[in-house]
């Protein structure tokens, strides 16, 4: 198949990153695989849209750092490829990442992937799935018997009762993500609470949320592809993030340790909750973080760790996501335009 | 019926705006009406969406100047409403108006509906359409007949091929609105051509557009509602803006003086051909701006000028605006949860 992937900026992928091991994947599994920046695309005159990708010569490669040393380097080769006549788009770009320095870049990758789709290349997760969850708002729509008890506001005061009648609370941004001005909020953190507040509602409305005292031992990040949890041989795409320090920020940007996580009937449970509104989104690939018995975020922009879940399960799991891109092309091939794409997604 | 009007700020709406004539004629109809600005919601512990909302005290206003002076004065009722509990909610606020100065803004009320109306609120227009129409790339899922040509990219070389190609253009940022930075491109106008695109590429990809020589006269606004073209009578709730000195944007903001339209079969034509794309995306009223057999621009966000059309037309549009919401309140009531919010949104 022909597989483009659409990321940040191609300069700044690393070795580590999960799209990077996918492409490395991609072309091993002898597919033609397309790298493309937000930046890179176009729509033309003649309505389609067209981006500057690079791709690597047609060979195995042992590692992914040596896939992505040729992709950033002299070896790739860049042109103008026709995004719509693609078999599969990746939109694996992260928006957050864009926010302060180039907020248009933030919605493009869901912009063009939407016009794209109209001539048939099936775009992962789907845009309009993606468009709906472009604030933390989106994991309100799921059940509340999964997710903390929450409060998002501008209003200082709600937020302040909200603290007293809770005792521990976490506040964080509506917008934005890697674990910037994400506070936790005791009892004898009170006199702070204005300060914290304000440094919060400076982007936007302010989520407070019930603390989970079981996030003190860190989180898991359980991967959903298709709408069920990534599973091959019996082993779970899945790992543990343990908090290390006194940062209650068990993001691993924000420091931490990874462990082996052991995926049991709870966090399966949620995983079958959450199904029917992932499915319903065309969400392909997401990733689950869960303390307990709930979910603390849902990740379905470009969610990462898939190299540490393969680390700990020795199972390649890039492979198994990779395949099931390629059996959607092949859906495709057989069934035509009989599938919306918010259908082919999780199909 | 209990209906809710959400603002960009209570404090900064006039009395000659769309939506201040729009809350008149419902409290004329005797309806409750409630004001919110995007940052005057809340999401509550319990899964409702609450709102810090403001009434008018009396139930006749005999002009939208009195009753916006009343709705921003001391005998004005303030009260914590449950979002949730009004029949219907028009979101009403322009993204593009908050878009520098509160970024955050642009999208709140989309978050915040697409949660109300999980409990039956009907919100118009559909949450999940708008959030697809939050950049001018919407405008490219319609079909190309009723298009100029258009070229998105960030490609400076790109552009200048265009503009060689086309003779004359029209570039403008891809996000944002307004009249600002949008530029005419004659083909003396070449060796500045590198500085309009700098500024325009600023605030991210660029559209370079055919220029329309139709567009010296000015162009048409046109109000399509539930799908159709508004009309009581024989007339059309329509107006013209013509352009004034060498200013090539006929936009109001960017001065210009209005008359009345002619809506003659060019623009039902291209009016019926944007009929299904609206329909599908849930838009309950849309302004429609023409030019020649063209459409310029489709505005789906709290669209304008209701009061130029009434003063051509001596129709009270207003009312029958109203009218059209009064009658999917009692669709809801006969048929309960029947249809998705997208499907009432036009009905």
């Amino acid at each position: 198949m022909r597989i483009g992937f659409l990321v940040n900026d191609v300069k700044t992928e690393e070795a580590g990153f999960t799209t990077t091991r996918l492409g490395c994947e991609a072309v091993n599994q002898g597919h033609d695989v397309f790298v493309m920046g937000v930046g890179d695309l176009a729509y033309d005159p003649d309505e389609s849209v067209r981006a500057r990708a690079r791709s690597v010569p047609k060979k195995k490669y042992k590692s992914h750092e040596s896939y992505l040393a040729d992709l950033q380097g002299k070896n790739s080769v860049l042109e103008r490829i026709t995004v719509d006549e693609l078999d599969v788009l990746m939109l694996r770009n992260v928006p957050s990442d864009d926010v302060i320095n180039r907020p248009w870049a933030a919605s493009i990758g869901a912009e063009f992937g939407r016009v794209a789709m109209r001539h048939g290349v099936i775009v992962v997760n789907d845009p309009n799935g993606l468009t709906k969850a472009a604030s933390k708002m989106y994991f309100q729509l799921f059940p509340e018997q999964v997710r903390p008890r929450t409060l998002i506001t501008r209003d200082r005061d709600a937020i302040k009762a909200f603290a007293k009648q809770e005792g521990r609370i976490v506040l964080k941004p509506l917008q934005g993500s890697g674990g910037a001005s994400v506070f936790l909020v005791r009892p004898d953190d009170m006199p702070n609470l204005n300060q914290m507040i304000d440094a919060v509602s400076r982007d936007g409305y302010v989520i407070a949320q019930e603390y989970l005292p079981a996030a003190q031992e860190g989180d898991m990040r359980l991967f959903v592809m298709n709408g069920r949890p990534l599973r091959v041989r019996g082993k779970y795409a899945a790992f543990r993030r343990v908090r290390s320090g006194g940062d209650m920020r068990s993001n691993v940007h924000a420091g931490g340790r990874l462990a082996p996580a052991d995926v049991g009937e709870t966090a399966l449970r949620i995983a079958e909750v959450v199904r029917p509104k992932l499915v319903q989104d065309g969400m392909f690939l997401v990733g689950l973080d869960v303390v307990g018995d709930k979910l603390m975020e849902i990740n379905v922009f470009s969610p990462g760790g898939l190299g540490s879940a393969q680390k700990f399960t020795k199972i390649n799991f890039n492979k198994y996501v990779v395949e099931a891109l390629d059996r959607k092309v092949h859906y495709m091939k057989f069934y035509g335009r009989n599938f919306d794409n918010i259908d082919m997604c999780t199909l | 019926m209990k209906v809710g009007f959400l603002v960009n700020d209570l404090k900064t709406e006039e009395g000659k705006f769309t939506t201040s004539r729009l809350g008149q004629a419902a409290v004329n109809r005797g309806h409750e009406v409630w004001v919110m600005g995007v940052g005057d919601l809340a999401y509550d512990p319990d899964g409702k969406i609450r709102a810090q909302a403001t009434s008018v005290p009396k139930t006749k206003y005999a002009t939208s100047d009195s009753y916006t002076a009343e709705l921003q004065g001391q005998n004005a009722v303030k009260r914590r409403i449950t979002v949730d509990d009004l029949d219907v909610l028009m979101l009403r606020n322009v993204p593009s108006d908050d878009a520098i100065s509160r970024p955050w803004a642009a999208t709140a009320a989309a978050e915040f509906a697409r949660i109300a109306m999980r409990q039956g609120v009907i919100v118009l227009s559909d949450p999940n359409g708008l959030a697809k129409a939050s950049s001018k790339m919407y405008f490219q899922l319609f079909p190309e007949q009723v298009r100029p040509r258009t070229l998105i990219t960030r490609q400076r070389d790109e552009i200048k091929a265009f503009a060689r190609e086309e003779g004359t253009i029209v570039i403008k940022p891809l996000q944002g609105s307004g009249g600002a930075s949008v530029f005419l491109v004659r083909e003396n106008d070449i060796p500045n051509l590198n500085q309009m695109i700098d500024a325009v590429s600023r605030d991210g990809y660029v559209i370079a557009q055919q220029y329309l020589p139709a567009a010296e006269q000015g162009d048409m606004r046109l109000f399509v509602i539930n799908g159709r073209p508004l009309r009581v009578g024989k007339k059309y709730a329509a107006f013209r803006r013509v352009r004034t000195g060498g200013d090539m944007r006929s936009n109001i903001h960017a001065g210009g003086t209005k008359a009345a339209a002619e809506v003659d079969r060019t623009a039902l034509h291209i009016a019926e051909v944007v009929r299904p794309k609206l329909v599908q995306d849930g838009m309950f009223l849309v302004g429609l701006d023409i030019v020649g057999d063209k459409l310029m621009e489709i505005n789906v966000f709290s669209p304008g000028g209701l009061g130029s059309a009434q003063q051509f037309e001596k129709v009270n549009f207003s009312a029958h605006v109203i009218e059209a919401v009064e009658r999917k309140v009692q669709y809801m009531r006969f048929y309960g949860r029947n249809f998705d919010n997208v499907d009432m949104c036009t009905l």
